[in-house]
């Protein structure tokens, strides 16, 4: 798709999105057009609770179905969901929600401001976001449309976590307490599209939701959600026409560019790459150890050989340069390749990691490792992801140049965030998104955030602090806070990110209307149509 | 040596035989003679042409191709081997002890073997792979058990039919029983249909250990194995189909070289046929 086309698409749905998100739409019982867009990849293998499922697999799918309070237009702005508007009051402690008037799940049933308080009751305990959402100290609906959620401490960030894809989910509060294996095959639902049948290895099909709240969508009748663990098959269901939507490899993606036939958008959004470790035992509980790694990794390699070019370097931060609170840090800058592996060797010393006879290095007065113990990690990654393979596979080369022996384990992705959330890894490759910095300090680095289990799993009160005032305070006291936090990470490296990911999305010529934003993007389905070419 | 001697006497055997010591010398001697590491990636190389560095070119991550396909054949041909070698020690030792017992332990024997048959020999290993996870010896042990009751059938047939011979017969008379009428009567007597069956597994080993690999199941990343190379490759098929292509004209080489090797041995263990060898 050309620029310009995008550009006039963006227009033209960003004030699509302004009018939806403004204007008070009473549900109507609708037909949608016909059609059916077929989705190819990964099945939702942590299920679709959303207080449970916090990987992209099953968010992506959750999406589909469960609509939030708060929802986000295609530019990335917070835009109306169910809530048709919101504010604050004036110390950021209480945020009044507005309900669109009319908004029914889709059997019909109304969704009241009580199935919203229960909702976002459920959420408060729910494994997914009760980090986030930790400084709510009461619900309240005060009338039918009216909900007011009060926060112990200031927070201008509720709004983003109550858009929080698929795990912000409101519910039905009958629905879910009449069957107890309700989130098995949940088929009363908020969302544009409701689940109409899940074959596990197979497929879901999702049928239009005629009580669906914005008149008019979704715009497609059915969408056939194929489940595959084969990426690299992906590109070529494309162009073969067996599927219309598809996130497919980077090599494909440059194919498909260069050939032209087939369009492909790439997302800039925040989806940092990262390795994850365990930092309560040896090796990785020294933090030397974490930033020799740091030093070795050859980030620039990674672009190169894994993600075909696409994508962005970092050599200390986790946000990117065009976020607000972005202050640059280049602390592991290996333009100086040498230096920076020579940097990696005398840390690694220092750690007591010396280099062996075999040029293995062995510990050396490490504190709880048996002198001359190798150091050989295991490092598993998930088996449906070419990139991380490859990923994987540099790593143990280029850790070898510093007498680091890894071992690349590709790993079943049904149990891969499973093992990572019940601390099965002493290193593992991972990878995910984030809309912006306060999403990602709340959920990534903060005590219960959705994600903090599989990427730095934190429990620190005093990082906790800094992420509460960071998103309580104004735009400059954040941007202080996160720049302190950004400087701490990159020394102390719970996890260490290395770069980002721009996902490819292809798209068969026919669909219209769909916007490729990552990982949760699916429910932009709900706008798209689909022609036969 | 009047088999090897006959053997030798054919002439697509002769070429079998000439292509399977060259397969075997460079898995052995190959990987001790390369300079350089199958794994070493370099990443400003990629997808490099044949040149003098790079005889076959580079792949994806920059790693040399004949490199990689010299270690992958050493892998590839010793899963096919031992797993030849188990299916026949497995096979051999169940067909013969169903055979040669007869009665009760000949039906339940049998009647196991055919649960086997219903089941794809992939399949099964598949799902032996499954259970243990894949690795070089799950594929082997996996690969040996799926060809048991194949050949476990066949001896037994062998065994069934050799024990009733007349010569076997006349043992029996002499008073030879059990173990010994085994070893002197009936094992010789199954030797030579082992020898083309095992040779024959081979092939079939090969071409399963590529299927696995090319499953991602077989030999896991960053080893080379032929099938695992093929699976590699698969993604990057319109960029660089040489990365597919090359080992899997391996592949063929291999299993060529083996069938005309068991076709011959066929030949020259044959009476009637060894009448006819001077004309092949």
């Amino acid at each position: 798709m050309s620029r310009t086309r995008t550009a006039r698409l963006l227009a033209a749905s960003s004030a699509l999105a302004l009018l939806v998100g403004t204007a008070a739409t009473p549900a109507l019982a609708q037909e949608p057009a016909a059609g059916t867009i077929r989705v190819i990849t990964v099945e939702p293998t942590q299920g679709l609770d959303p207080a449970i499922a916090a990987a992209d697999a099953s968010r992506t799918l959750m999406t589909l179905i469960y609509d939030n309070l708060v929802d986000f237009d295609e530019s990335g702005a917070l835009t109306g969901g169910i809530a048709e508007s919101w504010e604050p009051n004036e110390d950021l402690t209480s945020w009044t929600f507005h309900l669109r008037s009319g908004a029914t799940f889709s059997d019909g049933s109304p969704i009241s401001a009580a199935d919203v308080v229960w909702s976002i009751e459920r959420m408060r305990t729910s494994e997914s976001l009760k980090g986030a959402l930790a400084n709510v100290t009461s619900v309240e609906a005060t009338d039918d449309a009216t909900v007011v959620v009060s926060l112990s401490a200031a927070s201008r960030a509720l709004p983003l976590t109550l858009s929080r894809g698929g795990n912000a989910a409101i519910l039905s509060q009958a629905a879910v307490e009449a069957s107890a294996d309700y989130f098995a095959m949940p088929t009363v639902t908020s969302g544009p599209y409701t689940l109409e049948s899940l074959a596990p290895k197979d497929r879901a099909i999702l049928q239009a939701n005629t009580a669906y709240w914005r008149e008019g969508y979704p715009k497609t009748a059915t969408i056939e959600y194929i489940f595959s663990e084969d990426q690299n098959s992906w590109a070529a269901a494309i162009e073969s026409g067996a599927a219309d939507v598809a996130n497919v490899g980077y090599n494909d993606a440059q194919r498909l560019r260069e050939a032209g036939t087939i369009p492909v958008e790439q997302s800039d959004r925040l989806t940092p790459l990262f390795w994850g470790f365990d930092t309560t035992t040896p090796p990785f509980d020294s933090k030397l150890v974490r930033q020799a790694i740091a030093y070795a990794v050859d980030r620039q390699g990674r672009i190169d050989a894994c993600w075909f070019g696409t994508g962005a370097v970092t050599y200390g931060n986790i946000l990117r340069p065009w976020d607000p609170n972005f202050v640059e840090i280049s602390t592991y800058d290996d333009s100086d390749r040498a230096a920076s592996l020579a940097k990696a060797g005398e840390l690694l010393d220092q750690a007591g990691w010396v280099v062996g006879a075999d040029g293995t290095r062995e510990a050396s007065g490490v504190a709880g490792v048996e002198d001359g113990t190798r150091f050989s990690v295991s490092v598993p990654y998930e088996g449906n992801w070419p990139a991380a393979e490859c990923n994987t596979l540099l790593l143990q080369q280029t850790l070898k140049e510093v007498g680091l022996d890894i071992q690349p384990n590709k790993y079943d992705p049904a149990p891969f965030w499973g093992d990572v959330a019940a601390g099965q890894f002493q290193m593992y490759h991972g990878g995910a998104g984030a809309t912006d910095s306060d999403d990602l300090y709340l959920n990534w680095f903060r005590s219960g955030g959705a994600l903090t289990p599989l990427t730095t799993h934190l429990t620190d009160p005093e990082i906790d602090a800094k992420i509460d005032a960071a998103i309580a305070g104004d735009a400059e006291t954040a941007k202080a806070i996160y720049a302190e936090l950004e400087a701490w990470q990159a020394d102390e490296l719970p996890m260490l990110v290395t770069g980002y990911q721009w996902p490819q999305v292809a798209m068969a010529p026919g669909l219209e209307g769909y916007y490729s934003i990552p990982d949760t993007s699916l429910k932009w389905l709900a706008n798209a149509t689909i022609t036969a070419p | 040596m009047n088999v090897i001697r006959r053997l030798w006497r054919i002439r697509s055997a002769r070429v079998g035989v000439v292509l399977a010591v060259l397969l075997l010398t460079t898995a052995i001697l190959g990987p001790m003679l390369l300079p350089l590491d199958p794994n070493a990636i370099d990443v400003r190389a990629r997808f490099a042409g044949p040149s003098t560095a790079h005889w076959l070119g580079t792949d994806d991550l920059g790693r040399d191709t004949f490199t990689r396909l010299v270690h992958g054949s050493r892998m590839s041909l010793f899963i096919a081997a031992l797993s030849a070698l188990l299916g026949t020690l497995l096979g051999v030792t169940l067909g013969v002890i169903t055979g040669f017992l007869g009665g009760w332990v000949d039906v339940a024997g049998m009647r196991v073997v055919d649960l086997f048959f219903a089941i794809p020999t992939l399949l099964v290993a598949i799902g032996i792979v499954a259970l243990f996870g894949p690795s070089a010896t799950t594929t082997i042990l996996a690969l040996g058990i799926a060809y048991t009751p194949l050949y476990a059938r066949l001896v037994r047939g062998t065994v069934v039919s050799v024990r009733s011979r007349t010569y076997v017969d006349a043992s029996r008379v002499l008073g030879a029983r059990g173990v010994r009428l085994l070893r002197t009567d009936i094992l010789p007597g199954i030797v030579p249909i082992a020898l083309v069956q095992t040779t024959a597994l081979l092939g079939f080993a090969l071409v399963d250990e590529a299927s696995l690999g090319f499953l991602g199941l077989g030999v896991q990343p960053p080893d080379a194995s032929w099938g695992q190379m093929i699976n590699a490759g698969r993604q990057f098929i319109f960029q660089a189909p040489w990365l597919t292509l090359i080992p899997g004209f391996a592949v063929i080489l291999a299993v060529f070289s083996i069938n005309l090797i068991g076709d011959g041995l066929r030949d020259a263990l044959d009476p009637r046929a060894s009448q006819r060898v001077g004309d092949t």
